[in-house]
């Protein structure tokens, strides 16, 4: 069959028309014409419209009220601290993490005395760089994770509010912007006490003009993979707080099989069943930024640096699994005893970055375990730009 | 991320889910009114609305064959013009079809004359269209029928036709019937790709003709935008109404039915027992070549019609949006599914610095279970339906090559969107015929 468009066919003049009537009113009114193009037009565009929309979901664009916190355990807190400096303009909140729990119950610090100095410079240091602080205090007594003194406490309804005082007092005193509650390992027992703490101090800092984030178990069912998962109502935690950090990693742990930290499908499910049960700007997807050397059914962890240093050191290029979206290589120690090492880096880190712009949610938070990949940062501003 | 269940809404269409669920109204109204009547009907659906009568008295009378006229364009049919006479003059009287020729310069006006019908021939070629035009005005078909079938060449129209399609004129409104399509694959030496594209043709038809068309022909909400001129019937005092053959486009039966909405002329019946077949292009390139032709109609007949504050308009909007959206979607799928898949199959390239950060972000909003759920199962979904429908298994022999093909639609229709700009002279050829018809011209735009 021809096409026709392009072709000038021997098409009969209208004076020998063979049927003898008058062809149609011709010219049409040139406003018909324009109308007609004008209503095709709109259509067109409402469609392209509609089209940019669905390809470039909520929370993504020039990253209006994206969030991205920098979570600084005490040990790392001085290359943490330069490095968040460096990179100013790619952060929006800092999360020193340095409360812990005494066993009475009490407020303390997670560090050991002689570092109290250093800590203090260097939360001082991000002060003046102008960035939120929100600490984190986590249920560790000293320097362990530790069951007793937080159950009791949250158990104990006078305790709990005194907890709650005293939470709000340290945030009010130091002028922190809110806190991070990381409370790990709690019960299937403690799930409606844990719901009620985190639902008065979200009131009690909000009446402070404070804000309150709370770090959970990254699940993928209300029931997760074990009791702590059942302790922590994400629907009623995403109500009472301002942030809910999921920690997106230890998908495989030390004393698990080797592989990946943070399984990119495993990172989407979570962050999908998250936004199933709370609004989506409350969503803050925790980032894992060091990894795990197994060897013998055991692993300790690894930064980046040390991931690439053993790398180097064994001549051994790291692969990229592609399903998980993550690095690993294997090596042999001198001890001739074989390792498998998995960590993360800015390839990885980006994927996630991108999972969270791509899902709408508020942000992400680095778990900055020790020096990382420093191209990271420059993939993070790519992927989720912050509000100057 | 794209939720699988937005993709899902993308594939199954919002136009298939309001009119698929206004249809079941229809079914519903349908059954109604036959309870009403006494569990007496004449087809299945048909459109027997006795209220309206005393609005359109002259037209209250009902059609019967014997006021049908068949009006068949043909350019060098000599391959098929017997055939088609002998199947519709055993439907209806042999002076009651109308055969124009359209510039032949082989045997078909001899061919047409030894089978006992009306034959009339134009001195050039002037189209369908205008050999339509000719002929209604040569044949007086106006003043001496009260409707009149465009039929094509390659068209056989069944048995229950006029049984089915006529009594939907009872309703004074309907001033024209949509002929159910049907593909013929059957008996015609069709090569691997002439099937597949029979078999994706006759998908469409079915879902477009159960889940839009049907909906879209309710008696009380009626906007369709399309009658196929392959073998419809028009009641004959609308057609000085109609403009048949407007300059620049290169078909012509979406004018026509827009006409009938935009000028208010009235509704359109149709019903899915008044079936008839037609030959979809045997050869892939003339599949191409005649799905860019039926986009391009449809985009010059839209830019012909400025919208009016009517159903009609609404439908169609509705309708476009829909279709330039999943276009661009689909269009963009393959290239999706291959930034997933490099990294599967070179694990290497996500080390790549330029092809990181568009995996990152493709991934980001799409994965494989997500295209899975979303986009192929549905698809497969609507294949299983259809192959119910028809009590045919072998639509499923071709399930996984239909998404393709879809995908090669979309593309055809977006890249004919600027033609309907550049086109200015809209006469078409009739297709070389080959052996058997190879490909419809008008052919069967079901929805």
């Amino acid at each position: 069959m021809q096409d026709d468009g392009e072709r000038a066919g021997p098409v009969a003049a209208p004076e020998s028309r063979p049927d003898g009537q008058d062809p149609p009113q011709r010219p049409r009114s040139r406003w018909r014409g324009l109308g007609g193009t004008i209503w095709f037009v709109a259509i067109i565009s409402a469609a392209l419209v509609l089209v940019v929309f669905m390809i470039v979901p909520k929370g993504a664009g020039p990253g209006r009220g994206t969030l991205v916190v920098a979570s600084l355990p005490f040990w790392n807190i001085g290359p943490g601290t330069e490095a968040v400096e460096r990179n100013e303009q790619n952060v929006n909140e800092v999360s020193p993490w340095i409360f812990g729990l005494g066993e009475d119950g009490r407020i303390t610090h997670q560090y050991p005395p002689e570092r109290a100095g250093e800590v203090d410079e260097h939360v001082e240091r991000l002060r003046d760089a102008g960035v939120p602080l929100v600490p984190s205090l986590a249920n560790i007594t000293e320097g362990r994770w530790s069951y007793g003194p937080v159950a009791r406490v949250l158990h104990d309804p006078r305790l709990r509010d005194r907890h709650v005082r005293e939470i709000v007092e340290l945030v009010r005193r130091e002028d922190y912007t809110g806190i991070d509650i990381d409370y790990e390992n709690l019960r299937a027992g403690d799930r409606e006490v844990f719901t009620r703490f985190v639902t008065d101090l979200g009131r009690a800092l909000h009446d402070e003009g404070k804000t309150l984030s709370v770090a959970v178990f990254a699940k993928d069912s209300d029931r997760g993979y074990d009791e702590r998962n059942v302790a922590q109502d994400y629907a009623a935690i995403g109500r009472a707080a301002d942030q809910v950090r999921l920690m997106g990693y230890d998908y495989h742990w030390s004393t698990s099989p080797p592989g990946p930290v943070a399984p990119i499908d495993w990172v989407r499910r979570v962050v999908d069943y998250a936004k199933s049960q709370m609004p989506p700007h409350r969503v803050v997807l925790g980032v894992p930024l060091y990894g795990y050397d197994w060897s013998g059914g055991q692993a300790t962890s690894v930064t980046w640096l040390q991931a690439y240093r053993l790398a180097q050191q064994h001549r051994v290029r790291p692969e990229y699994d592609a399903a998980s979206q993550s690095p690993w290589f294997r090596y042999t120690d001198e001890q001739g005893r074989p390792h498998e090492v998995w960590f993360e880096n800015a390839v990885s880190s980006k994927a996630k970055f991108e999972v969270a712009r791509g899902a709408g949610i508020r942000g992400v938070y680095l778990w900055m375990y020790g020096f990382e990949d420093a191209a990271t940062w420059q993939r993070l501003g790519e992927s989720l730009p912050v509000e100057e | 991320m794209i939720p699988w269940w937005a993709m899902a809404v993308v594939v199954f269409g919002a136009n298939f889910t309001l009119w698929g669920l206004i249809g079941l109204i229809r079914l519903l109204d349908g059954w109604r009114s036959a309870r009403l009547r006494g569990g007496r009907t004449r087809a299945p659906v048909a459109e027997l609305s006795t209220r309206r009568r005393a609005r359109a008295p002259q037209r209250a009378r009902q059609v019967r064959i014997r006021d049908v006229a068949v009006l068949m364009a043909a350019h060098n049919e000599e391959l098929v013009i017997t055939e088609s006479l002998r199947a519709i003059t055993a439907l209806v009287p042999a002076r009651n079809v109308h055969v124009v020729s359209d510039g032949s310069t082989d045997r078909t006006v001899e061919l047409a004359r030894a089978a006992g019908v009306n034959v009339t021939a134009t001195e050039g070629n002037l189209g369908k269209a205008g050999a339509l035009q000719v002929g209604i005005a040569r044949f007086d078909l106006v003043r001496r029928f009260r409707a009149v079938m465009l039929l094509d060449a390659d068209t056989r129209v069944e048995r229950g036709y006029f049984g089915a399609a006529l009594p939907l004129f009872d309703d004074p409104g309907v001033v024209a019937v949509a002929g159910c399509v049907r593909t013929s694959w059957r008996d015609r030496n069709l090569s691997v790709a002439g099937r597949l594209v029979a078999f994706h043709r006759q998908r469409i038809y079915t879902m477009t003709q159960y889940l839009l068309k049907f909906g879209q022909t309710w008696r009380r909400l009626n906007a369709t935008h399309i009658v196929p001129g392959f073998a419809s019937v028009y009641r004959t005092d609308v057609l000085p109404s109609i403009e048949v053959n407007p300059p620049g486009l290169v078909i012509e039966d979406f004018n026509m039915t827009f006409e009938v909405y935009q000028k208010g002329l009235g509704k359109v019946g149709f019903t899915p027992a008044a079936v008839a077949a037609t030959q979809d292009p045997g050869r892939l390139r003339d599949y191409v070549r005649q799905s860019k032709r039926w986009s391009l109609g449809l985009w010059q007949t839209v830019r012909r019609h400025p919208p009016r504050p009517n159903l009609f308009s609404a439908m169609l909007a509705l309708l476009l949006l829909e279709l330039l959206t999943s276009s661009a979607m689909l269009v963009l799928l393959p290239v999706v599914v291959v930034v997933l898949l490099v990294p599967l199959a070179l694990p290497g390239a996500l080390v790549l610095p330029w092809f990181a950060p568009v995996h990152a972000v493709v991934a980001g909003y799409l994965t494989f279970p997500a295209l899975l759920l979303g986009i192929v199962l549905p698809d497969l979904l609507l294949t299983l339906v259809v192959a119910v429908l028809q009590r045919q298994p072998r639509f499923l022999l071709y399930a996984p090559l239909y998404l393709p093909l879809r995908v090669l639609d979309s593309a055809i229709a977006l890249y004919s969107l600027p033609l309907a700009w550049r086109t200015r002279s809209g006469r078409w050829r009739s297709p070389q015929r080959r052996g058997s018809p190879a490909a419809g011209d008008s052919g069967a735009r079901a929805g």
